[in-house]
């Protein structure tokens, strides 16, 4: 059974032409860069990337992609669970598939759309001051909530995917076991689909982390007072003619996936051995 | 059961309510309720020659995302080839698109090339529907059960012929799916076009510049058009996955006939 159904060679090839961008982004970060290319070794990227100015907007950048991270994480795993207490398959297929309309969109489009919803004089505004009898203006640009709520909600569906997806294989036995012991439906949450989905509440962290660290159109169209953002970053650093200190970025964060994806084995066979 | 379906759906409006009231503001102008700005944007040629080259562009994406994630997922039948695609996967999804698509370009300064061309705008946005596609895949060979590759083996099926008369008309909906998602995204797709398409415009640099300097109305129009456009493949791909269902349904229903 274990027998490959394709060559390993072609399957070589293939990652070989992918890896061949990222072989360069690790290799040009120890370059230095003259008038014509890369000309010789260089821990400049290295040092200009990690100098106080940029990694003070690293600092924002990993803050808020944390922040965005784990609200849509926690988010994604309720509306999951919710999806799955509901039980109709035709429900959330009808669910899933208007969910990935906003993430199938195109990111402008997207983006320009809540500026307009979330603007000073938009919807949530006027429901807020509604509600609250007065004249608010929580939802502005000079503040980064409109940036948090955007990128929350767009990383939400990633959630979603993952989380439904775990609770999905859950083997049975353990609904009808629970519901044979008459558990409450949040004794079933907190005892058997969160332990359960251990290893899809890490995956979707990490999922949503790394897709709220390179959102960028966010800040760029909704505001906030800093403007930073990962693309400004690396347009700076470009403008600048700095590209192995954006490379040396991009062996850093090679780096940080790989120690996710090890430390993923790790929660995963922990997860296992809970299970068995 | 009734008041999580309530919240569900709100949950879904506040999502979609966005673009939805993009749409809306598409058809309003001084004279009412009109196809003003579609027909304005429509006369448009820089947006018509970006939009038929994004639809060209994304079709090759489609297409190749479908057969490399194919070949890649296979590897979901031998242990040491899964562990290798999974990693290739995730740094190349999970890697910030601005970084891995200048490196694509650092690579096609390297060997000749000026800048940036389409050839690399299709590599750097298959790079990005890859890891989808085959996690689509993968999750239709989890549910196809492993013993039909082993019984197809014990009756001396070679790899090939597993794959042909096995895997692939059991994954046909699943082509389908990853065509079109591979489709969509690359459609839509900014940053990597952004860094990558050389002297070409892609709709979305088209987009996004029109959005970032508010020019004028019609862009609601344009904006709206990729909207439409998502969601025609989208409800087409419903019907697809419809149709298949209730094909195999009936095959089932002749197979258990008397």
């Amino acid at each position: 059974m274990e027998r490959p159904l394709v060559n390993s060679t072609i399957i070589g090839l293939i990652a070989l032409v992918f890896v061949v961008p990222l072989a360069m982004v690790i290799s040009m970060a120890c370059m230095s860069f003259g008038g014509s290319g890369p000309n010789g070794f260089s821990t400049e990227g290295y040092s200009e990337i990690l100098s106080t100015l940029r990694l003070r907007e690293l600092l924002v950048i990993t803050t808020r992609a944390l922040l965005v991270a784990a609200t849509a994480t926690c988010v994604a795993f309720l509306v999951s669970w919710s999806l799955f207490r509901v039980g109709s398959e035709r429900f959330l297929l009808f669910f899933l598939t208007l969910m990935t309309l906003p993430f199938l969109a195109n990111e402008a489009v997207r983006v320009f759309a809540w500026q307009h919803v979330l603007s000073e004089d938009g919807v949530f505004n006027a429901l807020l001051s509604r509600v609250a009898g007065g004249d608010v203006r929580l939802f502005n640009a000079t503040n980064n909530l409109n940036v948090l709520v955007v990128m929350v909600l767009n990383c939400i569906p990633f959630g979603v995917f993952i989380s439904t997806a775990s609770l999905k294989t859950v083997p049975a036995i353990y609904w009808k076991v629970s519901n044979d012991l008459n558990l409450s439906s949040t004794s079933m949450f907190l005892k058997i689909a969160l332990p359960l989905s251990k290893v899809a509440l890490y995956a979707s962290f990490v999922v949503t982390f790394f897709i709220a660290f390179s959102l960028s159109s966010e800040v760029n169209f909704l505001g906030g007072a800093s403007k930073i953002s990962l693309r400004n970053l690396v347009l700076s650093l470009m403008s600048a003619s700095k590209f192995q200190s954006i490379f040396a970025l991009g062996a850093l964060m090679t780096l940080l996936i790989v120690l996710f994806i090890l430390a993923f084995r790790r929660v995963r066979s922990s997860q296992l051995l809970s299970m068995s | 059961m009734r008041l999580r379906r309530i919240i569900l759906l709100l949950f879904l409006g506040l999502l979609t309510l966005p673009l939805a009231s993009l749409f809306v503001l598409s058809f309003q102008n001084v004279d009412g309720a009109t196809f003003k700005w579609y027909f304005s944007i429509l006369e448009n040629e820089k947006f018509v020659s970006a939009l038929i080259l994004t639809t060209l562009v994304s079709m090759a994406v489609g297409a190749a995302t479908v057969v490399l994630s194919f070949v890649l997922s296979l590897s979901w039948y031998d242990r040491r080839q899964l562990s290798v695609v999974l990693v290739l996967i995730l740094v190349v999804g999970l890697l910030p698109p601005d970084i891995f698509s200048l490196g694509l370009n650092k690579f096609a300064q390297a060997i000749g090339f000026r800048s940036s061309n389409l050839f690399f705008l299709i590599t750097g946005l298959v790079a990005y529907t890859l890891p989808i596609g085959v996690l689509l895949f993968w999750a239709r060979f989890y549910f196809i059960d492993r013993s039909i590759v082993i019984a197809a083996r014990d009756i001396g099926m070679k790899g090939p012929s597993i794959l042909a008369k096995v895997i692939l008309p059991l994954s046909s909906a699943t082509i389908t799916a990853c065509f079109l998602l591979s489709f969509l995204l690359a459609f839509n797709e900014y940053p990597r076009t952004f860094y990558l398409s050389g002297s070409a415009t892609l709709l979305s640099e088209f987009l996004n510049g029109k959005l970032s300097s508010g020019a004028d109305e019609s862009i609601y129009a344009a904006g709206s058009s990729t909207i439409l456009m998502s969601v025609i493949v989208i409800a087409g791909y419903v019907v697809v996955h419809q149709l298949y269902a209730r094909r195999k349904a009936m095959q089932e229903l002749q197979e258990s006939a008397p």
